[in-house]
């Protein structure tokens, strides 16, 4: 594979002018498929207007536009090929707070995580349209360099996925690739990185064993450690929990809200309880688009859209 | 519930036992059932595992029995010849009546007798090595059972196998074992010895009219000679007693030996033997002298080798430094410089010889007063000698003034070269001196030991005990002696060069040679392999172009090896090597240094056939390292070549082991390329030595897989081969397995670390 991030055609975004607020408080219809066979029509049936094709309002609560936010994106459409994976997503996520994101399978929550630090360079067939920033600065920019921009963020996969090496040079692998040489450096940056994943007092004494000989729950604590080490401006978690068990998912569950306050936290989850207990903003998602944005008290209690309530309490999905 | 159940369901439920009901014959159903394939399954991997294991079976008995000694039988034939030797086999054949007209006498008597009426009956025969080529001229006779004269089947008690540097194998009983005792000379002796021989040979020299005052003079000496020669004689029989079991023999003044008692007359004794002459203490007495020989015929091989070799590299260097002069001045330097070189160094030896007569003469002045007509003589004699010695010096000096203009015309490098090359020439003749000199010695010594044994046909022949490799009573020996020279057969195999046009002696260049081409092929075909297999996995854009290379991989895997061996011969040897020849080694042109077969070729022309193997194992080792891996390095910052680095490579190690296994093994057990790239029938010097610059890759070297093939349809002496053929090739199966295993232990280490636990 050539390097993937030139392969990538970026085409030019529509608004990128214009606020994130505004935008947030009154989005344009970019890109829709079918446009000509019925207006926008938000009614009780969005669901069904989703999957015909039409356009459909997103509901933005109005205390999301009060926080300050960490990651910012705009009217951002993605393509697998011909297949349009996400529709004029805007939101905003906000900082040192834990924002979920949840919908039923293949509604794009993944995607657009992945679509933050740029993992979907890695294939080939991608497009994308639309401006995301980090801290102010573009991510999808012609002049930013991947790598420098992946450092800036944290990511936890789905499934644990320890490299083949000791646990001390699995979490201080972000330093070591940076050429960071100076045990001393390393050892302290390892041991904060596993107080703040909560596994310093299982591992210390076997710092220098094979990582893969950890548990399951052991081994993503770890993943999250190494993401922390380098002490990012987003940690995106991507199903942290769903290859453990209910005590694993307890312990990482525990450590996420410690760690909230330090870190912006953008996760994507399938389990709606989890999302209920550890988010402070849930976002509901559906066939690439944005549905429902707000408090995850309110979305789960007196969600705006009747749809949303429906998935929530489990009427479908 | 049953609102869901749509009416075409309930129609199938109306009919259930229909659609469920199973038909067809009890042979569908063993079908069915899978137990035919279970046999087929089963059957196949018998098969297969009968076949490899009965071939590992052969070659596992046929090559471990080759070493074991065997009895030795002696036939009395009808027609009273006699057959002595080892059974090779015994084998059935049809005696037919044809057959029976070329027969002799009693011979067909008994064959026709055995018969009866029948036109054929079966029989058994009987292969026996006898030995003693220069002898008999053959090595194996056949003995049918009808020419054997009753009871003339026996197993003599002393007849030994002797296993000799050259002829083959020598089978006779042991007549005697004689040593030999040469009498040094005393000085006073030797003065005389000499003083007798310079007017001998200088004979013609002596001044006209002092002939008879001369010869008077001598047959003064030589009575003074024979006598102080008799004194010795009898000081040095006194030095050498008799002992039990043993007789002494003596050389009288050059004549022939005879055996002495206290009547014979000990005037003038050259040489006393030491003879045992029965067989026990003639075999106990090799016992004890045969292997201090054997230890000085090996520093002989080691001095040859090894310090002549050495001097011999050192003249062809300072040649080559005067060829590139001739070639850059289109001139003739090396012939005259030899020739210069060759007069300057005979006069120097007869300038040597001369100063060594004039230090006699001042000897015999001494003694003889300076008025005796002697050393008057023996002084003009000298000066004589000396102005044939000024005129040698002459022609040199001239010579060399010739030489030494022409190369005075010349850039003073050509000086220089010239200059070194006559330094070199004169250290090395010296130094060639001295060490012949040691060989000499060495040789000296050797000869004096002498087992002399019985042939069958009673012909006594004696073997210099430096040529025995090995000799044992081969009816005698007991179990343990027979183990024990069974495994001195297999260390000589292993650790020994071959002899006898490879049918003896042992394989240990083409051991070697197999190890270091195996090794070096695998460090070519390694790095070149990953690299590749890592941008067609990694880098390369997916498309008809990467799928069509590698399809031409997978079928590089298919060509032919032979067509490997043409390419390597062609591209390695005829292009490159010749290339690097013209560069740097013009200088030995038309003589090719790398521009013929040798071990780098041989080596890259197997990196370049297992290539294909090491490539498709990467890659598959490498899309065998999990995407959840690489995208966990990603997501923590790392490049491309930092993620392959650090998780990609490490992880798909113990997978590109498994390549390199499978590559070093094919590697090694490949022969036919090899014919043409650089293995020989013979290379004993191996291509890592002593001399600068210690690894000689140009060189052509021994293989085992070629030293089989060699053996088995080369050989003159096939029968002799043959049982080499399966020791060699048990030799190389072992080989390839313990290089495999090691390979296979060492990925296992490696797995070990990156085992995944499971969760």
């Amino acid at each position: 594979m050539p390097e993937l991030s030139s392969a990538i055609k970026k085409e030019p975004t529509v608004s990128s002018g214009k606020g994130l607020k505004e935008t947030l408080a009154g989005a344009v219809p970019v890109g829709t498929g079918n446009a000509g066979t019925a207006a926008a029509k938000p009614g009780p049936n969005r669901l069904d207007a989703i999957a015909k094709g039409q356009y459909v309002e997103p509901e933005v609560h109005k205390t999301v536009a009060g926080e300050n936010f960490v990651l910012e994106v705009e009217q951002f459409n993605l393509w697998y090929g011909e297949r349009q994976a996400l529709f004029d997503i805007n939101i905003g996520v906000p900082a040192g707070k834990v924002t979920a994101m949840i919908g039923p399978s293949g509604c794009g929550k993944s995607t657009l995580l992945r679509c933050v630090n740029r993992m979907n360079d890695l294939i080939d067939i991608v497009r994308i349209q639309g401006t995301m920033r980090l801290n102010g600065d573009s991510i999808y920019d012609r002049r930013v360099d991947v790598i420098e921009l992946r450092k800036r963020m944290g990511m936890v996969f789905q499934k644990p996925n320890p490299f083949p090496m000791s646990i001390f040079e699995n979490v201080v692998y972000p330093l070591r690739i940076d050429g960071e040489r100076n045990k001393a450096v390393l050892e302290e940056v390892c041991e904060r990185s596993l107080r703040g994943a909560a596994l310093w007092e299982e591992v210390k004494d076997r710092l220098h064993q094979n990582a893969l000989g950890l548990s399951g729950g052991q081994q993503q604590r770890l993943c999250i450690a190494r993401a922390i080490a380098a002490e990012p401006e987003v940690l995106l978690l991507d199903e942290p929990c769903s290859a453990l068990d209910p005590i694993a998912t307890g312990k990482v569950e525990d450590l996420i809200q410690e760690i909230k306050g330090e870190y912006s936290i953008l996760i994507v989850t399938h389990n709606m309880q989890q999302a209920s207990r550890i988010s402070d903003y849930t976002m509901f998602m559906y066939l690439g688009r944005m549905i429902e944005y707000g408090p995850t008290a309110e979305i789960f209690t007196r969600p705006h859209l009747s749809e949303t309530n429906a998935y929530v309490t489990g009427r479908f999905g | 519930m049953t609102a869901l159940v749509s009416p075409l369901t309930e129609k199938e439920h109306k009919t259930p036992a229909r659609k469920h009901r199973r038909r067809g014959s009890p042979a569908a159903n063993i079908i069915a059932r899978g137990e035919p394939m279970v046999w087929l399954t089963g059957g196949a991997l018998a098969l297969c595992m009968i076949m490899i294991i009965g071939l590992l079976t052969l070659v596992f008995i046929q090559g471990s029995a080759t070493f074991w000694p065997t009895p030795i039988i002696r036939a009395h034939l009808l027609d009273d010849s006699i057959r002595q030797g080892e059974v090779v086999r015994r084998e059935e054949f049809e005696l037919t009546r044809d057959m029976t007209k070329n027969l002799s006498g009693e011979t067909q008597r008994a064959a026709l007798a055995q018969m009866e009426d029948r036109e054929s009956i079966a029989a058994e025969r009987m292969l026996v090595r006898v030995g003693n080529f220069e002898l008999t001229n053959t090595h194996y006779e056949y003995v049918y059972p009808f020419e054997i004269r009753p009871d003339g089947l026996t197993h003599p008690e002393w007849a030994m196998t002797v296993e000799r540097m050259e002829w083959g194998r020598f089978f006779g009983t042991p007549t005697r074992f004689v040593v030999k005792h040469v009498r040094d000379l005393p000085q006073a002796e030797q003065e005389l010895k000499d003083l007798l021989e310079f007017f001998e040979t200088n004979a013609y020299r002596i001044p006209t009219g002092q002939e008879e005052a001369v010869q008077a003079a001598l047959t003064k000496i030589g009575d003074d000679y024979q006598k102080i020669r008799q004194k010795n004689s009898a000081l040095f029989l006194t030095q050498h007693p008799s002992a039990e079991g043993m007789q002494i023999v003596i050389v009288n003044d050059g004549g022939e030996p005879k055996e002495y008692s206290t009547e014979t007359p000990a005037d003038a004794i050259d040489e006393i033997w030491h003879v045992w002459s029965d067989p026990a203490s003639a075999y106990a007495a090799y016992e004890v002298y045969h292997q201090p020989v054997r230890n000085r015929r090996a520093e002989i091989t080691s001095l040859e080798k090894h310090q002549l070799g050495e001097i011999n590299s050192r003249i062809e260097e300072g040649r080559l430094a005067l060829r590139q002069i001739e070639m850059a001045h289109r001139v003739n330097l090396i012939a005259p410089s030899d020739e210069a070189e060759y007069a300057r160094l005979q006069w120097s030896d007869e300038n040597e010889r001369l100063a060594n007569m004039q230090a006699a003469l001042s000897q015999w002045t001494g003694h003889l007063g300076v008025t005796s007509p002697l050393v008057i003589a023996a002084r003009q004699i000298l000066t004589e000698l000396r102005a044939v010695a000024d005129d040698q010096y002459t022609a040199w000096e001239s010579q060399q003034n010739q030489l030494r203009e022409q190369v005075n015309a010349l850039p003073p490098d050509a000086a220089f070269a010239l200059d070194s090359m006559q330094e070199i020439l004169e250290g090395a003749h010296y130094e060639t001196q001295s060490v012949m000199t040691k060989i000499d010695e060495l040789k000296q010594e050797n000869a004096r030991y002498e087992f002399h044994l019985l042939t069958a046909q009673k012909e006594e022949i004696a073997l210099p005990l430096a040529e025995i490799v090995r000799a044992f009573p081969a009816n005698k020996v007991g179990y343990f002696d027979r183990v024990r020279i069974y495994l001195s057969r297999w260390h000589e195999f292993l650790v020994d060069n071959p002899r006898e046009s490879n049918s003896e002696g042992g394989v240990f260049p083409a051991i070697w040679g197999t190890m270091v081409m195996t090794v070096l092929m695998s460090l070519a075909v390694v790095p070149f392999g990953v690299l590749a297999a890592l941008y067609l996995r990694e880098y390369a854009k997916k498309g008809l172009v990467l799928s069509a290379i590698r399809i031409s991989i997978n079928n590089l895997a298919g060509v032919p090896s032979i067509v490997f061996g043409v390419f390597g011969l062609g591209f390695f040897c005829y292009i490159i090597g010749a290339s690097l020849d013209e560069l740097f080694f013009s200088a030995k042109l038309p003589n090719p240094t790398f521009g013929k077969g040798g071990l780098i070729w041989a080596s890259f022309t197997l990196a370049l056939l297992t290539l294909p193997v090491v490539i498709v194992a990467t890659e598959e080792a490498l899309s065998a390292v999990p995407n959840s891996m690489r995208e966990g390095s990603y997501a923590c910052g790392a490049s491309k070549w930092q993620t392959i680095r650090r998780i990609v490579l490490p992880r798909a190690l113990p997978g590109i082991m498994t390549g390199a296994i499978l590559a070093m093994a094919r590697g090694a057990g490949e022969v036919a390329p090899l014919m043409l790239v650089g293995a020989v029938k013979l290379a004993p010097e191996l291509p890592v030595d002593q001399l600068y610059p210690f690894f000689h890759g140009e060189r052509s070297f021994m293989h085992l897989g070629f030293h089989i093939y060699d053996l088995g349809f080369q050989s003159q002496n096939s029968e002799a081969a043959k049982p080499m053929v399966f020791t060699t090739t048990l030799l190389l199966i072992v080989m390839i397995t313990l290089l495999n295993v090691s390979a296979i232990w060492l990925r296992g280490r490696l797995r070990n670390r990156f085992r995944v636990s499971q969760f």
